[in-house]
């Protein structure tokens, strides 16, 4: 594994005029992903983990919406690329495997016929009979015993599961460099949330893709992920390895984000954060989390990034 | 079915317009004995269900019984006039789907726009303005002020007409191979055929660009955006065929509509339609072309109607395989 990143965020804001006043949504946020690694970028709602995951494809769409920083993946920076030159790396380069299969998909087209213009979106010189049967197999490695079946049909006639499967397949069907998962399988059942990890973990193995996983959900993460970050208010407040993060926290809101996790033996109820988040067109100067947190003080305003151990880093005082 | 209810209740109708249709058809100058005669010619003096037995025995030998306006058969009457009116509502239908719906697609893929603008208002006049009015404006501004486009009528004095297959002047033509025939209907029907559509125009384009917007929300639009997909395939391939399964729907009554709005542009442009005709009928109430004519225009409600569901199946697979 090479420790050069094949993707990396360097200091993204992203600012919206709305009628309320200019929305600070993302507020420097920096992250890398290595070829081939697995990273999950973990939030509650409302953090800016989803702006960040639609920012990294150029899907993010606003009138009066103002970004700055670099997207760099593979040595171009993204945000300089005018709309043809997304189209040429969008589904190529970087793809992103959607959270809802049954809205993802295109109701009146098959998915075979959806599986086929993706790959030869991706591959302009390929036949539709090459692609088809590129398509056959990409489905086959999602465990799809008949393909066959699947291609000709309308995705409402299938599972939510098997559209998921789809949607992991179409996802790296072009042996993309990295993947931006947003919450996958988190619209279906636990069982097939499950399935739906496994799979993608498999699958990127294979393509050698990094894989970025927007989640809310610890336990999900804990599973999937080699490295987390921790996104409160569109900044990111904590880095680490999985093992250490779990271990060993930093910042007063990962600990906070940890204690409120329900855990099955029940000796303790789960703790809810305090408060709420904050209101984005006025966000609290210094470190966001600060009124909601229990341990605020005057060094707070501007708190640096501590680095307790290498890859661990912590954007708190404490 | 439906045209069994129609034919019931457009007999029945009929029947209650006020005024004797015999007395108006003979004058007033008629004795009472000669229009006595011809109530009773006419069954009127017999209860109204035998009238309507009657009407049926008559309808299922292709009979639609004898027009007191015009003295002919009324399936002679509307089987002349029927293919010029089916022609103009047909050119209209035309007009309002190939203007209409890409004026809707642009307007959403290019939201806030001038275009967008543009388009909108020109839709919302389409709908508020009728169409004779629509009508009368086109024709003194092209035909009268820059007399680039006849004035009335469906043919020049002077044209060969073609040899008669379906009626459509436009089509006889162009199958005989008629070509100065065929560009003289064409300039004919511009006016009265634009004119008619204006009103299905401004529907269709604000139904698109509404539902073509509310498809570009949706998240599988968004999945062939992070796929690389050109805006131009998304909209024209990806958004427009979701767009139009609600659409289409409502452009089949708008055809249908038009119908109803052909008798207003026919006048004005004194195209040789049923138009003349279901006027005529009905001022005159003469029954059985006020009948006849109304069954004619259902059966092609219904037909159009039947046209559009299969469009729409084909469209929304959803459609065809829910009833396996």
């Amino acid at each position: 594994m090479s420790t050069d990143p094949v993707f990396s965020i360097e200091n993204l804001h992203l600012r919206i005029r709305q009628f309320e006043g200019e929305a600070h949504i993302l507020n420097g946020v920096n992250l890398h992903l290595r070829a081939g690694e697995r990273v999950a970028l973990v939030g509650e709602s409302g953090c800016g983990k989803s702006s960040t995951a639609m920012m990294s494809l150029g899907l993010m769409e606003a009138r009066s919406m103002r970004a700055e920083g670099r997207i760099i993946l593979d040595g171009t920076d993204l945000l300089s690329l005018r709309r043809r030159g997304w189209q040429g790396v969008r589904g190529r380069q970087i793809s992103m495997i959607f959270q809802d299969p049954g809205a993802a998909l295109n109701p009146v087209f098959t998915v075979g016929d959806q599986l086929v213009t993706a790959i030869r979106r991706g591959n302009p010189s390929k036949s539709r009979s090459d692609a088809q049967g590129l398509a056959t197999d990409g489905l086959r490695q999602v465990h799809i015993n008949d393909p066959e079946r699947v291609m000709s049909s309308y995705p409402f006639q299938l599972s939510g599961g098997l559209n998921q499967r789809v949607l992991i397949t179409m996802a790296l069907i072009n042996r993309p460099k990295v993947v931006v998962a947003d919450e996958p399988g988190s619209a279906l059942d636990v069982t097939v949330q499950e399935q739906t990890l496994r799979l993608m973990t498999e699958l990127c193995a294979d393509v050698d893709a990094a894989v970025l996983l927007i989640s809310h959900n610890l336990g999900v993460v804990r599973r999937f992920a080699q490295r987390i970050y921790v996104m409160y208010s569109g900044t990111i407040v904590e880095e680490a390895d999985t093992a250490t993060l779990f271990s060993a926290p930093r910042h007063p809101y990962t600990k906070a984000l940890l204690a409120a996790v329900p855990r099955l033996t029940g000796e303790r109820l789960p703790e809810p954060i305090p408060g709420r988040v904050p209101d984005y067109t006025d966000p609290p100067v210094g470190c966001r989390f600060r009124p909601r947190c229990p341990h605020q003080r005057s060094e707070c305003v501007d708190p640096p990034f501590a680095e307790p151990a290498p890859g661990h880093r912590v954007r708190c005082v404490l | 079915m439906v045209l069994f209810g129609v034919s019931i209740l457009i007999f029945g109708i009929a029947r209650l317009i006020p005024g004797d249709p015999a007395r108006i058809a003979l004058g007033p100058m008629a004795s009472n004995e000669q229009v006595e005669a011809m109530r009773d010619r006419l069954l009127l003096n017999e209860p109204i269900t035998v009238q309507y037995l009657n009407f049926i025995k008559n309808l299922v030998q292709g009979d639609l019984g004898t027009s007191l306006y015009t003295r002919r058969p009324v399936t002679e009457d509307i089987l002349s006039t029927l293919p010029a009116t089916f022609e103009l509502v047909l050119a209209a239908a035309l007009i309002m789907t190939v203007v209409g719906v890409p004026l809707g697609i642009l307007a959403a893929r290019y939201r806030h726009s001038g275009l967008d603008i543009a388009a909108n208002l020109l839709a919302l006049l389409g709908v508020v303005t009728p169409s004779f009015v629509w009508g009368i404006f086109l024709m003194l501004l092209f035909a009268f002020h820059l007399d680039i486009l006849p004035i009335a009528g469906r043919l020049s004095r002077d044209a060969v007409l073609p040899p008669q297959i379906t009626g459509l002047l436009l089509v006889d033509s162009a199958l005989a191979g008629m070509w100065a025939t065929f560009w003289d209907a064409l300039r004919h029907i511009t006016l009265p055929a634009t004119a008619l559509a204006m009103g299905g125009l401004g529907t269709a384009a604000r139904l698109t660009r509404a539902n073509m917007s509310e498809v570009y929300g949706r998240q599988y639009i968004q999945l062939a955006r992070a796929f690389g997909y050109t805006e131009r395939e998304i909209a024209y391939r990806y958004a427009l065929r979701p767009a139009m399964v609600p659409t289409l729907t409502i452009l089949g009554l708008d055809f249908a509509i038009m119908l109803g709005n052909a008798f207003l542009v026919e006048k004005v442009f004194a195209w040789p339609g049923m138009a003349r005709y279901g006027v005529e009928v009905i001022i005159r109430k003469d029954l059985n072309g006020i009948v006849g004519t109304i069954l004619v225009i259902s059966a092609f409600f219904l037909i159009i109607n039947m046209i559009i569901d299969i469009i729409v199946a084909y469209m929304n697979p959803r459609i065809l395989y829910q009833n396996q």
